[in-house]
């Protein structure tokens, strides 16, 4: 993976807030012990009970904490790009679009297998058609950095050693495998490849995403973007150079309402500083 | 390093009574030859007794099975059992007191229940032979005499009716007939090796029903109060917990499945508990369950089919007792079941007939429901309905009790669970809240002049609460396994609440707080006043061994007298380090944790009137939480405490739970209603942030008599004219001091602007104690905005202009 990234989520809002709903997302619905909500497939959910919902919320959540490991991976190693290369609205229309266009397609490839060859197909609950999107974007426009050979000596009979050439990217290539195959090549894989599709339309402006955006989110965004920029602490490095007067000065400058405003993370965090 | 001992000692105790299991099982197949006879030859019964009960059929009459072999007729003509089997027994099995232990009137009954939605049993023959019985009165007191059949169209019944059912009993004020049941002969020679083996003080296994060994030590009937279900109480509360155990689909069962039975049996007031194991058969055809109780004196379990009264439901049974008895081996059979057969021999035996309601749905809408609540898919049911047995009959072969089990209501096990869940899911909220509103409180009062200010006591219990609150969440979590992810979570959430962030305050306050000197409330009162040295010589006066060291005042006052400090110097002090300050916190509160968990779980189990005792006791003490600030407060002269958003934050957050169980009918925890209860916390709680808002408003001492007031420093005191003129912090240049209208402006050192301060024509004449809030004058008669000084003094107890030391507010 590429190490021009920063480090975490500096400047990066939408990738950040993924990962926390994808990891809190599950916790959530297992807590409330409504995991088979979110189960989908044709026959008898749809066909039968006509529990059309289920189309809309069964993106939400993985049922696996494997999956969401590798989903988080996969995150931080390689989609977090994307925001960098398109930019927190867009890529936040861009997750807004899939999901939908991925929901539709879902939906519409479920009925006809079920009319027309009469099989029922079960989906796996989880974001996987978005990642795939997302993962397909991402192979379109990274290009590979370096690339390594394996050479295998003593294939017995053939003069020339075996050699096997890998780039970079070989190791996204191994978590993607095996997000597809991670709750069974058919169940996973069937919303995955949709993904995958997804992307192949988007990146081609078949569909639109990737440079309209999503009406909606807009407003929500710009909004987002026009708070106030964050007045950063002092760390406990620029602290520990202080002498015990300057930091007495800036105890006093510390007034109520001076004090910059702390997420509720840091002030977690503050309380086991002394 | 004393103190890291002392807490890893009581890691460990608490860590083995976890760990190591009670005494061993006796094991009693070493050198007890009486115990591996008698498991032979318990083997041998129950083999027996399978047998008897594969082979029967509807026309024998009921076979040799222990408990079984006398039939009520039998026991009214006081027949020796010895003489089994009976000649004149022989034919054909009839449905009469003759061939079973029914009596007839019992038999009636228990077919009048069964049948009181449908006529699925034939109706007795002989109905007038027993309305002509002797206590036929007393019974039809309790069961009513006419029988009425709802005819009416009904909907399907329950197929699964695991679930726990709460309702009433009564009892036929009348003892009848008893059935002797004596223990087989081989029981009989163990418990002898028993009785010579033991001493005689723990002489506790004795014969049942045997007169013999009655007449050593206890008369007969006082031994019968004390058995196990011999209820004596004609009424009480009744709960039933069932459990489909066995296969519906067991061919020639016809759906009948075996259920397991826990009844429990109370008094009103819960003194005398009466708790029995019962298995049996439950119709889901009909919704009828027909159970009874297993032991050494009555093999119950295999007679079942015989208790059914008719043919079809004979079969049924047969099949689906015989599929569960096929289950397991005899020779599984082991030591443990030798005694729990006898404990269980001493109490009653128990027959139960209970007819469970139709519920108003059709046969495929339950299945829906039993389908969705086995295996959750999401799957469109109706509104599910309550499990409720109409009507039932308990009937004591061995004790002639006859019992009538009235309103019996509850829900399927899934349903209460998910009740209990959600509730869970609602205290993880309110848990999450608390923390939210901690770390708010502790990042407010970072410093230690307004750490300075908390009652560390406050904290601690509330620290208690949340603690014992997460024990309790992890107990139960082991016990539910069904919501043992709430529970876990609710238990961690606990948790991190009570020893981490509660904790941490703690530790920080009693840092904090260490070094003042202890006080009472006499001295604390009577403590010198900063500028007042009158007192000192009042005290003097009054104390005239000048017994310095215990009449400090509280804090480091600015005019500390030089005799006191050395005096104090001279006591030893233990220097405390943080370290050993938190180990003795967290030792000295998981200890008090772990014996107020296991008090509460204790009382949970006592009788009714010593719970509400207990319950009114501690929720009212633990919800004095903010006595102690009040106290510190009042002690310290201080106006402010904790911020506002944590005091009522905290306090509704720690009231809502005890609303709910207070408030809430049918509550999961089934908690009867108490409005007085939470209208006496509710008052209580409110009169305490009463208290502090009066505190903060007019001064922590607002409350106490005017000769006890002046002796805390008064940072608003009244300002003369004449004071003004003695230099009161105040430079005589007139540019920088302006009389106007009774009212004086000064600079304030801190921000630099005017302070306004209102002065008053003479010392009598006192302006209102709201305007004087407005400027702070310190003991070295600087006068400052109250808001300026105040968020100085956060930081340092000294003045600003010439570091003399200030006191605290």
């Amino acid at each position: 993976m590429t190490s021009v990234l920063p480090k975490g989520f500096t400047m990066m809002p939408v990738t950040r807030y993924l990962t926390g709903f994808v990891i809190c997302a599950p916790l959530l619905v297992s807590l409330l012990g409504i995991k088979h909500l979110l189960v989908l497939s044709y026959d008898p959910f749809i066909s039968s009970w006509h529990q059309y919902w289920r189309f809309a919320v069964f993106q939400t959540a993985f049922q696996n904490e494997s999956e969401v490991v590798v989903a988080i991976t996969l995150l931080h190693f390689a989609l977090k790009h994307l925001e960098r290369l398109y930019g927190s609205f867009r890529l936040a229309s861009l997750l807004i679009w899939s999901s939908l266009y991925n929901v539709v397609l879902v939906s519409i490839l479920s009925f006809l297998v079920y009319r027309v060859l009469g099989v029922n197909l079960f989906v796996s609950a989880g974001p996987y058609g978005i990642f795939f999107t997302l993962l397909y974007l991402y192979w379109q426009s990274t290009p590979s950095i370096y690339r390594f050979e394996l050479v295998f000596s003593g294939v017995p009979g053939s003069p020339n050693p075996a050699k096997l050439v890998i780039t970079d990217g070989i190791f996204v290539k191994i978590l993607m495998v095996q997000l597809f195959v991670s709750d069974g090549v058919l169940n996973s894989g069937i919303p995955s490849a949709i993904g995958v599709a997804v992307g192949a339309l988007i990146h081609s402006h078949i569909l639109p995403g990737k440079s309209v955006d999503f009406p909606l989110v807009i407003p929500f965004l710009r909004r987002y973007a026009a708070r106030k920029p964050q007045p950063t602490r002092p760390t406990v490095s620029d602290v520990q150079d202080e002498s015990d007067d300057e930091r007495d000065a800036t105890a006093f400058r510390d007034d109520e309402q001076d004090t910059p405003i702390r997420p509720l993370g840091t002030q977690l965090l503050d309380t086991f500083r002394t | 390093m004393v103190e890291i001992n002392k807490t890893r000692l009581l890691f460990f105790i608490i860590f083995m009574t976890l760990m190591i299991p009670g005494p061993a099982p006796p094991d009693g197949l070493s050198g007890n030859g009486a115990k591996v006879q008698a498991l032979q030859q318990l083997k041998d019964d129950i083999s027996t007794s399978r047998g008897v009960l594969f082979n029967s059929t509807y026309e024998q009459p009921t076979g040799n099975l222990t408990g079984l072999k006398l039939s009520y007729q039998d026991a009214l003509e006081h027949r020796n059992i010895s003489l089994y089997p009976f000649e004149d027994r022989q034919g054909p099995y009839e449905e009469n007191q003759r061939y079973s232990i029914l009596p007839n009137y019992v038999r009636k009954l228990a077919i009048d229940s069964l049948n009181s939605e449908e006529e699925t049993i034939q109706a007795l023959e002989f109905e007038d032979e027993i309305l002509e019985h002797p206590k036929w009165n007393a019974i039809s007191e309790v069961f009513g005499s006419d029988v009425n059949i709802r005819a009416e169209s009904h909907g399907a019944f329950w197929k699964n009716i695991t679930g726990s059912l709460i309702g009433d009993f009564q009892r036929v004020n009348h003892t009848f007939e008893h059935i002797p049941m004596p223990l087989p002969p081989y029981m009989k020679a163990l418990l002898r090796s028993y009785n010579t083996n033991r001493t005689e003080g723990d002489d506790n296994w004795r014969e049942p029903n045997d007169a013999s060994s009655f007449e050593r030590d206890v008369p007969n009937f006082h031994v019968d109060e004390l058995k196990t279900g011999n209820v004596t109480e004609l009424s009480g509360n009744l709960k039933v917990n069932i459990q489909n155990t066995g296969d519906s689909s067991v061919e020639g069962s016809n759906g009948s499945v075996r259920v397991r039975l826990q009844i429990k049996m109370t008094d009103i007031d819960e003194v005398n508990i009466h708790s029995l194991a019962l298995s049996g058969v439950y119709h889901p055809d009909s919704g009828n369950l027909i159970a009874t109780t297993r032991s050494a004196k009555y093999a119950g379990s295999y007679g079942i089919p015989h208790l059914n009264f008719d043919e079809t439901h004979y079969n049924r049974s047969k099949a689906a007792m015989s599929d569960w008895i096929n289950q397991t081996s005899v020779d599984e059979v082991d030591v443990t079941m030798i005694d729990t057969l006898l404990d269980a021999s001493l109490g009653c035996e128990m027959i139960a007939f209970l007819h469970f309601n139709s519920t108003n749905l059709s046969a495929d809408e339950m299945r829906m429901i039993d389908d969705e609540l086995w295996n959750p898919l999401g799957r469109p049911h109706k509104s599910i309905p309550p499990i409720a047995i109409s009507s039932g009959v308990l009937y004591s072969p061995d004790c002639g009790l006859l019992i009538k089990a009235t309103g019996l209501v509850g829900e399927r096990e899934e349903v209460q669970n998910k009740r209990i869940q959600r509730v869970v899911l609602l205290g993880i909220i309110l848990l999450f809240a608390q923390i939210i509103f901690s770390i708010k409180q502790m990042s407010a009062t970072n410093t230690p002049s307004t750490l300075s200010r908390i009652s560390f006591w406050t904290i601690a219990m509330m620290n208690l609460i949340d603690g014992s609150l997460s024990m309790l969440y992890l107990l139960s979590s082991i016990v539910f396994q069904k919501l043992y992810l709430q529970l876990a979570v609710s238990s961690f959430l606990g948790f991190t609440l009570a020893s981490v962030f509660e904790m941490r305050y703690m530790i920080l306050i009693y840092t904090s707080q260490m070094n003042e000197r202890d006080i009472s409330w006499g001295v604390a009162l009577r403590g010198t006043a900063i500028d007042d040295r009158n007192n000192e010589r009042i005290d003097e006066r009054e104390n005239p061994n000048n017994n310095v060291g215990t009449e400090e005042p509280l804090l480091p006052l600015n005019q500390a007298r030089p005799q006191a400090v050395q005096q104090t110097q001279q006591q030893p002090r233990i220097i405390q380090d943080e370290q050993t300050v938190s180990g003795q916190i967290y030792l000295r509160l998981f200890f008090f944790l772990i014996v107020f968990s296991f008090l509460v779980l204790n009382a949970s189990l006592w009788p009714r009137k010593d719970r509400m005792v207990f319950e009114y006791v501690v929720l009212l003490v633990l919800n004095s939480f903010w006595v102690p600030q009040i106290y510190r407060n009042t002690l310290r002269g201080s106006r402010r405490s904790f911020g506002w958003d944590f005091v009522i934050g905290t306090s509704v957050l720690r009231v809502i739970p005890i609303a709910y169980l207070c408030l809430v009918k049918n509550n999961p925890f089934s908690h009867h209603q108490d409005q007085l209860l939470i209208s006496l916390i509710v008052i209580w709680l409110g009169i305490q942030i009463f208290v502090l808002v009066l505190q903060e408003l007019f001064g922590a001492r607002f409350f106490l008599p005017d000769r006890l007031l002046p002796k805390s420093y008064d940072y608003h005191p009244v300002l003369t004219a004449g004071d003004l003129e003695h230099g009161f912090g105040v430079e005589h240049d007139d540019e920088g001091v302006h009389h106007e209208d009774g009212k004086c402006k000064v600079d304030c050192a801190i921000c630099m602007n005017e302070v306004e301060i209102p002065i008053a024509k003479s010392s009598e004449h006192l302006t209102n104690i709201m305007n004087r809030r407005g400027y702070m004058v310190t003991p070295c008669r600087h006068i400052f905005h109250t808001n300026c000084l105040e968020s100085w003094m956060k930081y340092k107890l000294q003045c600003p202009v010439c570091r003399n030391s200030l006191p605290p507010i």
